[in-house]
């Protein structure tokens, strides 16, 4: 099957490496011109934690408009840029194509569904640390058993079609991946996770370990759990609280030495973040089913109000 | 009358040189001996560092004629027991510094707190009835660079409230007192006769919303109300204190609060780190969050208020205050 990779930064470089290595025909779709103009040229290095490959035979391009159409198209660019994206990306969207978000975040059904039917979206994501260190060599540090699962928006012949190939492909390349027939618990569980210990850990500038260790620090995540799994029950997932509180000390350990993504974002890097698709999503939904979000909201502002103003941030010496 | 401030640091001893100043008669106890001793010797070397159309001048003054002693006991030793006890402690060690001060405490004598934030006056009546108790607060930045010397520097504007908790012979007394020496010693300060809980909300609003929104963000007044999210969180937390506030007995209107007390602040001081911002970034100290937004947020719980702005700021604050020396820093 033909299959492009829309946004090919870190993660959608090694997601494509891995379906190259099972045998797809892949497109890599990126303005990032040095890595498209590298991969076309030498091909790709992927290092995994075993062994480095050298897979050569992508089609690069810096735009969807020229590649024709597509049996599968992936979406990796942020989920922020989706709406930007989509109007080019229609040339490569037929009939019969099935379009795949596999972005961090919540919602992202909801905005493909703006521009094709259900029944051609799939949507999911990967627990794939990535890096891209240099153009044309991209990493993968995965974490152990299923890093990859993805489920119909709506069940069909054609995403049932392009779900079961996709599963088979990422398998066949190495990377341990579901076709779920009920994807929304696991895509739910991720964003509602990252939105309590990955916000509060940005917004109190502490490290897991020691934010869960404080007693207001945990109160703060549960808080933010809790309104999140009682919107997921609203919008029909099964309760996730249950299994999310149970998680809350195995998390401590897990993350206890380093800072999350999005502490990262506002900390070091000074860039935006994803507080719109997972708290701000939370905020969405909530108001969509009349759940109340108070938590979520603050964070929400919180957040995006610090990342709108990293030039004014009082910068402390201790 | 014979006062005694029950708490002589930074604002302790500026308020007690107002006092002294416009000829009170007034004894310090407070345990910091180095301090005692250098203004029983020399004085209190007072400045006030007054602002006027941008230009900053100092007032300077020498003032004599303190008592001062490390202990409530040896207080009462030399001075008997006192007509009024003004307590400047930190809000926290309130209750255990009214306990301390019984020696000097008699039937007559009035209890007043001068001190930042709620739920003072709660702590208060558990040992003066109401009608011997006055509450109030300071509208000044205060500073104590070095023992025997403190620094008031007023905002401009009204720089004290206070009045009693009930209106009675005992706290009119004294309230008329405490008014005429703090004028007379150069603080505009303002006996509230009827609504003092109108002003104490007042000033808890403001601390509540733009101190501890500011601190979080690490941002000036004026950069988060220039946000659009961060206008939103200063309005949410004015809205629930002043359900809260209303809900209290002391009517306030969140909209009219928003259009002109928290305008003013705005354009008052939105270039400017409020005192949280100072505690918390500049120190890394404890900050008056359980007496801002924690109090609110508890009082909300008791009155079946919803108030989780405040509730989680107070969290988020904690945790960063118990965490300063984990927390991530740029170099």
């Amino acid at each position: 099957m033909k299959i492009a990779m829309i946004g090919a930064g870190a993660a959608g470089s090694v997601f494509a490496s891995y379906l190259k290595m099972g045998g797809a025909e892949l497109w890599l779709v990126d303005r990032y011109q040095a890595h498209m103009d590298k991969v076309a040229a030498d091909g790709m290095t992927f290092r995994t934690p075993s062994c480095e490959f050298h897979l050569g035979g992508f089609h690069t391009a810096a735009s969807a408009e020229t590649i024709g159409k597509m049996d599968i198209v992936i979406l990796m660019v942020k989920a922020t840029q989706t709406d930007a994206v989509m109007p080019s990306l229609l040339p490569a969207i037929g009939g019969d194509t099935v379009v795949v978000s596999l972005q961090n975040g919540l919602g992202n059904e909801d905005v493909l569904a703006r521009y094709l039917p259900k029944s051609r979206i799939l949507y999911g994501f990967g627990t794939i640390g990535t890096e891209l260190p240099e153009p044309a060599v991209c990493v993968s540090k995965p974490e152990s058993g299923i890093i990859m699962r993805f489920g119909a928006a709506e069940k069909s012949k054609l995403s049932d079609e392009a779900g079961k190939y996709l599963e088979f492909t990422f398998n066949n390349g190495g990377c341990c991946a579901s076709f779920e027939e009920d994807v929304r618990p696991y895509v739910w569980k991720k964003a509602i996770s990252n939105s309590g210990y990955n916000t509060v850990s940005a917004v109190s500038r502490l490290k897991v370990g020691p934010l869960l260790a404080d007693e207001n620090g945990r109160e703060i995540v549960r808080e933010v759990w809790k309104e999140g799994c009682e919107v997921a029950k609203a919008a029909g997932v099964r309760d996730l609280w249950p299994e999310m509180e149970e998680e809350l000390p195995r998390l401590a350990e897990g993350f206890a030495t380093y800072y999350p993504s999005m502490a990262q974002d506002v900390l070091i890097h000074q860039r935006p973040t994803e507080i719109a698709l997972l708290n701000g999503k939370i905020v969405e939904y909530g108001q969509k089913y009349g759940v109340p979000t108070p938590a979520n909201s603050l964070l929400t502002r919180l957040v995006s109000c610090m990342q709108a103003n990293y030039a004014e941030t009082y910068r402390a010496v201790k | 009358m014979k006062i005694a401030m029950y708490g002589s640091g930074a604002a302790g001893s500026v308020f007690a040189s107002y006092l002294r100043n416009g000829g009170a008669d007034i004894i310090l106890i407070d345990r910091y001996q180095a301090h005692m001793e250098k203004v029983a010797k020399d004085g209190m070397h007072f400045i006030i560092h007054q602002q006027e159309g941008g230009e900053y001048r100092d007032i300077v003054k020498q003032l004599p004629g303190f008592r001062t002693y490390t202990s409530a006991a040896d207080a009462f030793a030399k001075e008997g027991k006192v007509d009024i006890i003004i307590f400047m402690t930190k809000a926290t060690q309130l209750v255990q510094a009214i306990q301390d001060a019984q020696p000097v405490i008699g039937p007559d004598s009035v209890g007043v707190t001068l001190i930042n934030g709620l739920g003072n006056d709660d702590n208060m009546f558990k040992f003066f009835a109401k009608d011997h108790c006055l509450v109030g607060s300071g509208v000044l930045g205060t500073a104590m660079p070095e023992p025997g010397t403190c620094v008031s520097t007023p905002a401009g504007g009204v720089q004290m409230n206070f009045g009693g908790a009930v209106r009675s012979e005992a706290t009119d007394k004294a309230c008329e007192h405490l008014l005429k020496c703090f004028r007379d010693g150069g603080c505009d300060a303002y006996w509230r006769k009827d609504d003092i809980y109108h002003y104490i909300w007042k000033k808890v609003i403001v601390n509540s919303t733009v101190n501890t929104v500011c601190a979080v963000l690490r941002l000036k007044i004026g950069e988060v109300e220039a946000d659009p999210w961060g206008q939103q969180l200063f309005h949410q937390v004015i809205r629930e204190a002043c359900a809260v506030a209303t809900a209290k007995g002391t009517p306030l209107d969140a909209d009219d609060f928003i259009a002109h007390d928290h305008a003013d602040i705005v354009t008052n001081i939105g270039d400017y780190y409020p005192s949280m911002c100072q505690d918390m970034l500049m120190h890394q100290r404890q900050t008056e969050i359980d007496v801002l937004n924690g109090k609110i947020a508890e009082y909300g719980k008791e009155l079946g208020i919803d108030t989780p702005t405040c509730a989680i700021l107070t969290q988020v604050v904690h945790a960063i205050q118990d965490n300063y020396d984990k927390q991530y820093f740029q170099k």
